[in-house]
C-alpha cells in the first residue's frame, strides 16, 4: 500500500540529502515494515494560506492557524490538510470550529502537539496549565462526538525529549479518555488520514 | 341474640384497637424518623469513607532507554524524581518505591501504595520525567501495571 520513494527524487523534493541517508541506514537495520510519511508544518495567516496545498502531493501538510479567519480557511481547504492544535492556537480552535470542521463533506483531521503542552505543565511555573488541559480536553471531547479525526503527535525536538506511544495513552488516560476513545485516537484515526493521503 | 351483640361489639372494639396501634405507629415513627435517618446517614458515610480511602498496591513494570549515563545510578534517581514531581502534598498519601532493579535488562518494578489515583499520578510522573528542561534522565516507558507482582515477572525477565 506505502509507496515508496527513490532517494534520488526525494532529493528534488527538498529533502536534506544526508539526513535522509541516515534515516535509510537505520532503517535498513531494522527488520520492521516500516513506512515515513514526509511532513511539513506551518505557522499560516489569512494571506498565506495556499502554502498548505503546496505539494501536497508529496508532504502531507500540517497548518498552525494564527487568527480565527485563518481556522475557518483551513477548514474549508479541499485538500488533506491537519490543522495543528498548540497551546498558542488553542484559543481559535475552540468549539464552534469544531462544529464548522464537521460539515464539510470531507472528514478533517486535527493535530495535537502534546509536547508543548507537557513542557508548560513540567517547566514553566506561571502557565495556567490546568485551563490549558480543560480547554483541550473539551476540544477533544467535541471532536469525537462530532466524529472530526483527532491525531495525537508524538512530535518533539530532540530523542531525548522523546515522547512514545505509550506516553500519549498515559496522558490521555489521565485526561479521562476510555480505552475506546484512545484506540481510536492512536490506531484509527492515523491510518485513515495515511490511507486518505496515500489516495489523492 | 345476645351472643351476636357482643360479637359485634368485639368486632367494632378490634377495629378500633387496630386502627388506634397505627396511629401510634405512624405517631412514633415520626417521631423516631430523625433520629433512625441520622443513623443511616452516618452509617452511610461511614460505608463511604471506608471505600474512599482504601489503600491499593500496584506495581508497575518499567523499561528505560538511556542514551549517554549509565543505568547504575539510575534506581536512586528515580525515586528522587518522582517524588520531586508527585510534590510533598501527594507525597503523604502515596508511597513510592523502586522494589527490583537490573541494569542489564534496563528493566525496574515501581510499588505504589495509598489511594487509587496514586497510580494515574505516577504513571503520569514516569511520563513527564524526562521532558524537564534540565534533565538528562533516562526515557521511562510504562509497559504493564499490575496488583501482582508474578503476574509481571515473566515480562520482567525477558530481556
Amino acid at each position: 500500500m506505502i509507496k515508496h520513494v527513490e532517494i534520488d527524487s526525494a532529493i528534488m523534493f527538498g529533502f536534506d540529502s544526508e539526513l535522509l541517508k541516515k534515516c535509510v541506514d537505520a532503517l535498513n537495520s531494522a527488520r520492521a515494515a516500516i513506512a515515513i510519511v514526509p511532513r511539513a508544518i506551518h505557522q499560516v495567516s489569512e494571506d498565506t494560506i495556499d502554502i498548505c496545498l503546496k505539494k501536497s502531493r508529496y508532504l502531507l501538510n500540517g497548518c498552525i492557524p494564527s487568527d480565527t479567519i485563518s481556522a475557518r480557511k483551513l477548514a474549508k481547504l479541499g485538500a488533506t490538510v491537519t490543522i495543528v492544535l498548540t497551546p498558542t492556537s488553542l484559543k481559535f480552535i475552540d468549539e464552534s470550529q469544531i462544529n464548522v470542521m464537521a460539515q464539510t463533506p470531507t472528514p478533517r483531521y486535527l493535530e495535537i502537539h502534546l509536547y508543548q503542552f507537557l513542557t508548560h505543565l513540567v517547566n514553566y511555573q506561571n502557565i495556567d496549565v490546568e485551563k490549558e488541559f480543560y480547554y483541550l480536553g473539551t476540544v477533544i471531547e467535541r471532536a469525537l462526538k462530532n466524529d472530526v479525526a483527532v491525531i495525537p503527535s508524538a512530535s518533539s525536538p530532540n530523542i531525548r525529549k522523546a515522547i512514545l506511544v505509550n506516553h500519549i495513552d498515559l496522558v490521555l488516560y489521565s485526561m479521562g479518555f476510555s480505552r475506546r476513545e484512545r484506540r481510536l485516537m492512536l490506531e484509527f484515526y492515523p491510518m485513515d488520514l495515511v490511507q486518505r493521503w496515500l489516495k489523492t | 341474640m345476645n351472643i351476636e351483640v357482643s360479637s359485634t361489639t368485639a368486632a367494632y372494639l378490634a377495629l378500633i384497637l387496630s386502627l388506634m396501634s397505627i396511629v401510634l405507629i405512624v405517631i412514633m415513627s415520626t417521631r423516631f424518623y430523625g433520629y433512625i435517618k441520622a443513623l443511616l446517614d452516618e452509617l452511610g458515610l461511614h460505608i463511604a469513607l471506608h471505600k474512599k480511602y482504601r489503600r491499593v498496591k500496584r506495581y508497575i513494570l518499567v523499561k528505560f532507554i538511556c542514551l549517554d549515563n549509565g543505568f547504575e545510578i539510575l534506581s536512586e534517581h528515580i525515586k528522587q524524581s518522582l517524588n520531586k514531581l508527585l510534590g510533598p502534598i501527594l507525597r503523604y498519601r502515596c508511597n513510592v518505591d523502586v522494589v527490583s532493579y537490573r541494569p542489564e535488562k534496563k528493566r525496574a518494578i515501581i510499588r505504589v501504595r495509598g489511594e487509587a489515583i496514586c497510580v494515574t499520578y505516577t504513571l503520569l510522573a514516569l511520563t513527564i520525567n524526562h521532558l524537564e528542561r534540565s534533565s538528562d534522565s533516562c526515557i521511562a516507558i510504562p509497559i504493564k501495571t499490575s496488583g501482582l507482582i508474578s503476574r509481571l515477572k515473566r515480562r520482567y525477565l525477558r530481556s
